[in-house]
């Protein structure tokens, strides 16, 4: 937490409500986002007992499919590949492409999409388990030594993947996690720990009646997903077990009964969280957008038409894990943006710009003067340029010196340097962007803000005409081949059970912390 | 996890815990120890050996310790099909890539739990510390009976000056090399990866067993440098139930720990600043109403220093009376690690944000720093705010549904 997150933080507390970190709203939402909330069976990697999903902030109009017993297999893919169905569904219309002439290069053109889809979970645990658990469980489905499934399961796999991969990226919207987003922009009284929870996080937002923390206790209770409530769990284990016998003994009247009951508690629960996501969204979209939103949104829809091309040949394949050298050059790229996108909304946003300021790396201050006809020789120069010398009545201390360059606030094209600079004054040269300042019309009297920060003084990014490197063909494929594994390749890795070895399962009573596995005495 | 401590302190810690039962400890109580070395209440708690959940629940604030039953049935299936039900062939065959194990029947295998006698009798431990000491001694002596694999030794350890008992999941050796440190987990490494979250905890408890074991190769006369500094993790592969082995280096998180728990003061001198006739066996004749009993028992642990963080949730089954008390006092840890540090001197939010609007008061000189970047922040988010006026405000939105 910076100093102004602690500020933000006590007031806060104080009001029992949450404070805007920012002034407007960094992300991108889409008209109908696809909202996504999950339960996975506990003890197994990608077991889903059920997912609730839909565009519509009514859960009773979500779709929700329901595993009575994931460890069989029939069982969790019936759950699985229904989801599938309609998640493919969600994203076709994002896949078609269109063609566009390339920028400078008559003659040639580019296929891209003219959207990508968005889907929203509510916590980062949840983002993880469909991208990196579920979607990677899934995509190597159909090859090699593995089960069968439809292909749409297998088209599940490639798009969740692709999902997982691009939610790396800082500041793209295809996959949102509402903890995240909600405490991008917002600061709550409680710990960025505590904020995770998407239930108690909300109700700062929304304001804590009456005694708050005993409120908060008893939405810490609520289990967002991916992992439910233990005690949750504990009642639903009867029924789990009881559709295990039905299962054994070929009694469909006894499943249907103990599948309707978990569907009921897994509907009941899934709710809870899918409408509380929903509100989120609610949320997130009163506030206005930032200016470069459009901008971040626009690559995403680009790096979207790069999967979307690959996904025009058949189903995409992606690697088990990326060779050295992409990764370290993923990682530059990541941080690279992640500089880019800082800088972006400093300039959209004061409120982040507070963070820049009371670090004294601000100028704020009321124009005294202003000699837009100045003209001088720029070093290395010959000719005299314009060089409007604006000057300031400070408003607010600085630590920038004499000589640094900054841009400002009101138009980032406006760069200037910093001369006589006083504790009370100062005067910038502005020797770039003269003509935006003089499109901008400032007056004496005007208040102006200049940052200590250059937005190009980092890495260039990515040249809008090559591939993103993310999406090349893969190298290291597949199966088989993970060296340094020895058993690799000899199963697809599935958590199946056979009915016998289901039944076969001892009832675990009461439990405790002290009957963990590993458990030191 | 039987603490108990030589000396003088042993009168003082028996007092402590009176006639309350004693805590059979788990893995959480060694975490919170390790997690968070500095926090008094914890230590007197575990050197007097009273069960922290219960303690919170008689102060009004239980630690919900529900597990599911799929997790722990998934767990205990996991362990014992790579030792039991395989003859310790699928433990010796994910260990392979590691440690050259001879294949059952050549391979022997000591399990410290078929000790005989009652389970979970102080006995019971004494006699598995024994066990362990002798087949420790057998494998640093290089004798060729030796067990391959000691299976859930027990340990016994000096922790900042309490004696603990901790139970690794298993050791390996192979005759005429080193020693290796095994656990056993339930979560999944998918493509060589893990939950780091868990993974860290993972290496912060075997960085104890670590210390432990070296310590108890010291006391037996060997060389603690038979033990490799790592420890191999066995989990299931990716999706299934197949084990995989992972070594995970130690010797980083191993020497941390040492500092950390070198630099605490010894619990001996910790028990000397508590106050005279200090229990937590407030009501031993039973006679108090549950108000009473509940303020009685919150004054005699207020008594003893905390030192909360919002982590404190994950590791301590005192962390709800803790974080109550956090925000009853208005403490900035609630906030987190960093805010507490940061803050230092400040004694509560409220606080903060008065010396954030208004300056240092007449006595607070000491505070003048902290008051500064506070009052400079607070300026440069009000300048922010004037600018947009929207920004300060949390949007009034009607709810849409009472989540
Ligand atoms: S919860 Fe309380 S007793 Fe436990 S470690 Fe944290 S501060 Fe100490």
């Amino acid at each position: 937490m910076t100093l102004l997150d602690v500020v933000m933080a006590a007031e806060a507390a104080r009001a029992g409500a949450a404070v805007r970190r920012t002034a407007y709203r960094h992300v991108h939402l889409s008209d109908r986002p696809l909202v996504v909330v999950a339960y996975n069976l506990s003890g197994e990697a990608a077991a889903p007992l059920g997912i609730m999903y839909g565009t519509d902030n009514d859960p009773g109009k979500a779709s929700l499919v329901v595993a009575a017993e994931p460890r069989n297999r029939d069982s969790r893919f019936g759950a699985i590949n229904a989801f599938a169905t309609d998640f493919v569904e969600f994203v076709r219309p994002h896949l078609i492409l269109r063609a566009v002439p390339v920028p400078r290069k008559p003659g040639t053109f580019r296929q891209v999409t003219s959207s990508a889809p968005q889907i929203v979970t509510p916590n980062r645990a949840t983002r993880a388990y469909l991208g990196a658990r579920l979607g990677r469980s899934l995509r190597y489905l159909g090859l090699g030594d593995t089960h069968e499934v439809p292909e749409s399961t297998q088209w599940t796999g490639a798009h969740l993947s692709w999902f997982a991969e691009h939610a790396n990226l800082p500041g793209q919207s295809t996959f949102l996690a509402m903890t995240e987003t909600l405490s991008q922009h917002f600061v709550t009284g409680q710990s960025a720990l505590e904020d995770e929870n998407l239930a108690t996080l909300l109700a700062w937002i929304d304001g804590l009646p009456g005694d708050r923390l005993p409120e908060l206790e008893r939405l810490e209770q609520h289990a967002y997903g991916p992992v439910p409530n233990p005690d949750w769990e504990r009642r639903l284990e009867p029924f789990v077990r009881a559709y295990t016998e039905g299962l054994r003994e070929d009694d469909p009247e006894r499943m249907r009964l103990a599948f309707e009951h978990v569907e009921r508690e897994v509907r009941d629960a899934l709710s809870v969280a899918y409408a509380a996501t929903h509100r989120a969204i609610a949320v997130m979209r009163s506030i206005s957008p930032a200016a470069s939103v459009a901008k971040r949104w626009d690559n995403d829809v680009y790096e979207w038409g790069a999967h979307a091309r690959r996904s025009a040949n058949g189903i995409p394949r992606f690697a088990r894990r990326h060779d050295p050298l992409r990764a370290a050059a993923m990682l530059q790229r990541w941080s690279s943006t992640a500089e880019e996108l800082e800088t972006d909304q400093a300039f959209d946003d004061p409120l982040i710009l507070a963070g820049l300021d009371a670090a004294g790396r601000c100028v704020t201050g009321d124009v005294t003067s202003l000699d837009v006809d100045h003209k001088e020789i720029k070093p290395g120069g010959k000719n005299r340029t314009t060089v409007p010398l604006i000057k300031l009545t400070l408003t607010a201390p600085t630590q920038l010196l004499a000589g640094e360059v900054v841009r400002w606030a009101g138009e980032q094209r406006v760069k200037g340097e910093l001369r006589d600079v006083h504790p009370e004054s100062l005067t910038i040269a502005i020797t770039g962007g003269v003509k935006a300042l003089g499109e901008a019309s400032v007056g004496v009297g005007d208040e102006m803000v200049f940052v200590g920060l250059d937005p190009w003084g980092g890495q260039n990014p990515w040249a809008p005409d090559e591939v993103p490197w993310t999406h090349r063909p893969t190298t290291s494929e597949l199966a088989g081949d993970d060296s340094t594994d020895p058993t690799a390749g000899a199963s697809d890795d599935s958590p199946d059970m056979t009915v016998a070895e289901l039944a076969a399962i001892p009832i675990v009573g009461a439990v405790s912390p002290a009957d963990e596995p590993g458990v030191i005495l | 996890m039987s603490l108990r401590e030589g000396g003088d302190a042993v009168g003082g810690l028996d007092a402590i815990r009176g006639t309350l039962p004693g805590a059979r400890a788990n893995a959480r109580s060694v975490a919170a120890l390790t997690e968070n070395p500095g926090c008094t209440r914890r230590r007197v708690i575990d050197a007097a050996g009273v069960a922290a959940h219960e303690l919170a629940e008689k102060l009004g604030h239980p630690t919900p310790r529900g597990q599911s039953p799929f997790a722990i049935e998934g767990g205990n299936r996991f362990e014992d099909r790579l030792k039991r039900r395989s003859g310790y062939e699928l433990l010796v065959d994910a260990l392979a890539r590691y440690v050259d194990l001879p294949k059952p029947p050549d391979l022997i295998v000591e399990d410290v739990n078929d000790i005989g006698g009652r389970r979970y009798t102080p006995e019971w431990m004494d006699a598995r510390v024994a066990r362990t000491d002798d087949v420790l001694s057998q494998i640093a002596r290089g004798d060729e009976h030796a067990p391959h694999i000691v299976d859930h030794p027990v340990l016994r350890f000096d922790l900042t000056g309490v004696t603990v008992n901790l139970e690794p999941d298993a050791l390996a050796f192979r005759v005429g090399e080193k020693l290796e440190l095994v656990e056993i987990k339930a979560y999944p490494i998918i493509d060589g990866q893990a939950d780091p979250g868990k993974l860290a905890s993972t290496a912060g408890q075997s960085a104890v067993y670590h210390m432990a074991l070296r310590a108890t190769l010291e006391r037996l006369g060997f060389d603690p440098e038979l033990l490799v500094w790592s420890v191999i993790l066995v989990a299931p592969r990716n999706f299934g139930r197949q084990p995989v082995a992972h070594r995970i280096p130690l010797k980083k998180k191993s020497m941390s720990l040492a500092r950390v728990l070198k630099a605490v003061p010894r619990t001996p001198d910790v028990l000397a600043t508590l106050p005279d006739g200090l229990t937590f066996d407030v009501d031993p004749a039973a006679k108090l109403d549950g108000v009473a009993l509940r303020w009685a028992l919150r004054n005699a642990v207020e008594s003893v220093p905390a030192l909360y963080v919002p982590e404190c949730v994950q590791n301590c089954d005192m962390a709800k009376f803790c974080r109550w008390e956090a925000w009853e006092h208005d403490d900035p840890a609630r906030l987190g690690r960093t805010v507490r540090d940061n803050l230092a001197g400040v004694h509560s939010l409220a606080d903060a944000l008065r010396l954030a609007t208004s300056g240092p008061a007449a006595g607070e000189e000491e505070l003048a720093d902290v008051a500064e970047a506070l009052g400079d922040t607070y300026a440069a988010i009000q300048r922010a705010r004037a600018r947009v006026p929207t920004a300060g405000v949390t949007p009034p939105l009607p709810r849409a549904s009472t989540p």
